[in-house]
C-alpha cells in the first residue's frame, strides 16, 4: 500500500477510498468474500449494502470513542463494533429479504473478518474525526461495491445468461442452450458459477480499473511537471 | 477530567461497559423485529408445505394442512414429523387426504440441507420435495430449491426399494428400460454440483428408508383393506 493519504476533508477521504486508493483493485483486500457471492447480481448488490452499512457505521462508531479505546484492547474492540453492524445487517435481512438471506447468511457473517473494515478503523477512524471517518467507510464500501457488482454483472451475465436471476426484475440477456427447451447459440459458463469464475473477472477488472487509474495518474504528473 | 485509558482497571472497566452496550443495542433490535422474523418463518415453512403438497395454487378454504404429529422409527430411534395434506370439498366440507409430508435433512456439500418429501396417502409415490434450509453454492448447489428440479421428484416410485435400500437415484445413467433398478426413481443430477447432488441422493434414502419404518410402525399409510393399528384421529 502507499503511503497513507491522510485528510481530513469528508468528500475527498471518501473520493480517496472509492478510486485512487481503492480497497480492491489498489489495496487487494477483501477480495475473498468477492469470490462467493458474485456469481448472482442481486445477492451482491444485497452483500455490498451490507458491507457499505458496516464500514460507515463501524468507521464512525471508533471514530466517536477513539480517545476511550485502550491502545492495548483496540483491536478487540473493532471487532466487536463490527460484530455488532454485521448482526444488525444479518437481522434486517433476516426480516426483509428471508429467501437471499437463506443463500448470503454465511458470507453476511463473514464481513465481520472482512479485511477492508478492520483495515479503515486501524488506518483511518481510529486518529480522525467522526465526519471524515464516515466518509472514509462509506467510500471504501463504495469502491468495493463498485469492483464486486462489475464483477457480478459479468459473471451473471455469463454464468447464467440473466441479470437479477431470481428477482422481480430478472431479465435474460443471453438465452442459454437447454436440451429441448432453447435451442440456441449461447451456452451458459459454468465456471462463472462458481468461485474460481471470479478469479478470472476480478483479475480482468483489476488490471482494467488500474490500467485507467494509472493513465489518469500519469496525465495529472505530466500536468503537474508543465 | 479523562482517566489514564490504559491502566488495566481502565481496560477492563470499558470492555465490561463496551459489552454490555453494545450486546443490549444487538438484544432490543432482535426483539424488536423478532415477531416479524418469527412470521417471516412460519409463512415461509407454511408456503413450503403447501407447495410440497401441490396446494399453492388451491384456494385457503379448499385445502388443509394438519401437523403436529409425530412417529418414531423403531430401528433408528430416529423421529419424524407426520404432516397430512388435505383438499377440502368447500360445498360438502369432506376431507381428501393427499397424502403425508415429512422433514428430510442431512449434511449437503458446504452445510445442512432441511426440507421435506411429501408421499401419497398409501406412500407409494412422491408428491412433492421442498428444501427450506441450505448453504450450498447459489446458482449451483443452490439450485435445489429451482422448482423445475424439484418437479422432476413428483411421481417418483417410493413403494419398497430396489437393490441397496436405495428409493431415489439423482444423476447416473437413464434407466435403460423397465427391469433397471433405477427405472421410475431416477432425476437428473445438478450439472455443476455433483457433490450436492449426492449428498441429497444420500440423505433421502436414508430418509425415506426411515420414514418408511417409522409410518409401518404407527400403521400411517396401510392400505384400506388392512387394519389401522394407530389409534383414531
Amino acid at each position: 500500500m502507499a503511503e497513507p493519504q491522510e485528510t481530513t476533508r469528508p468528500g475527498q477521504a471518501l473520493v480517496v477510498q472509492l478510486w485512487r486508493e481503492n480497497p480492491v483493485f489498489r489495496q487487494v483486500l477483501g477480495i475473498c468474500s468477492s469470490l462467493a457471492v458474485t456469481n448472482l447480481v442481486f445477492n451482491t448488490a444485497l452483500m455490498c449494502a451490507g458491507l457499505i452499512w458496516t464500514t460507515t457505521m463501524s468507521s464512525l462508531t471508533v471514530s466517536l470513542i477513539r480517545d476511550w479505546i485502550p491502545r492495548r484492547v483496540r483491536v478487540m474492540v473493532q471487532v466487536l463494533i463490527i460484530a455488532v453492524y454485521v448482526i444488525v445487517v444479518d437481522i434486517v435481512f433476516r426480516a426483509l429479504f428471508l429467501e437471499t438471506h437463506k443463500e448470503i447468511a454465511a458470507y453476511v457473517g463473514l464481513i465481520i473478518t472482512n479485511c477492508i473494515v478492520l483495515g479503515r478503523l486501524e488506518a483511518f477512524a481510529g486518529r480522525n474525526p467522526p465526519l471524515p471517518s464516515a466518509a472514509d467507510g462509506l467510500g471504501a464500501g463504495l469502491g468495493y461495491s463498485l469492483i464486486l457488482l462489475f464483477v457480478a454483472v459479468v459473471r451473471e451475465i455469463l454464468g447464467f445468461g440473466t441479470v437479477f436471476k431470481n428477482t422481480a426484475w430478472e431479465t435474460v440477456v443471453l438465452r442459454g442452450w437447454e436440451p429441448g427447451v432453447y435451442e440456441t447459440w449461447w451456452r451458459n459458463w459454468t465456471i462463472m458459477a462458481i468461485p474460481p469464475g471470479a478469479f478470472f473477472v476480478l483479475a480482468v477488472a483489476v488490471w482494467a480499473a488500474r490500467a485507467v487509474a494509472l493513465r489518469q495518474e500519469a496525465g495529472q504528473a505530466g500536468e503537474g511537471a508543465k | 477530567m479523562k482517566p489514564d485509558v490504559n491502566s488495566p482497571a481502565y481496560v477492563l472497566a470499558f470492555a465490561a461497559v463496551a459489552s454490555g452496550l453494545f450486546t443490549a443495542a444487538i438484544m432490543s433490535l432482535h426483539a424488536a423485529t423478532q415477531g416479524v422474523v418469527e412470521r417471516n418463518e412460519q409463512a415461509y415453512e407454511q408456503r413450503a408445505l403447501l407447495e410440497v403438497f401441490g396446494l399453492t395454487e388451491t384456494a385457503a378454504a379448499g385445502r388443509e394442512v394438519r401437523r403436529g404429529r409425530e412417529i418414531t422409527d423403531p430401528d433408528s430411534g430416529t423421529a419424524f414429523e407426520l404432516i397430512e395434506g388435505y383438499r377440502v370439498d368447500e360445498a360438502g366440507g369432506r376431507k381428501e387426504l393427499i397424502g403425508y409430508a415429512f422433514p428430510v435433512w442431512g449434511v449437503g456439500f458446504w452445510a445442512q440441507i432441511r426440507g421435506y418429501l411429501a408421499v401419497d396417502s398409501r406412500l407409494e409415490r412422491i408428491i412433492g420435495i421442498v428444501f427450506v434450509q441450505h448453504s450450498e453454492t447459489p446458482g449451483l448447489g443452490g439450485r435445489i430449491t429451482e422448482r423445475a428440479w424439484r418437479a422432476k421428484f413428483r411421481g417418483l416410485l417410493a413403494g419398497d426399494p430396489v437393490e441397496g435400500g436405495r428409493h431415489v437415484y439423482i444423476g447416473g445413467d437413464k434407466p435403460a428400460g423397465p427391469s433397471s433398478p433405477a427405472f421410475g426413481r431416477r432425476v437428473d443430477a445438478i450439472t455443476g454440483a455433483t457433490g450436492t447432488s449426492a449428498a441429497v441422493e444420500r440423505f433421502l434414502n436414508e430418509r425415506i428408508t426411515q420414514f418408511r419404518r417409522a409410518a409401518k410402525a404407527a400403521g400411517v399409510g396401510a392400505s384400506p383393506g388392512q387394519p389401522q393399528r394407530s389409534p383414531s384421529m
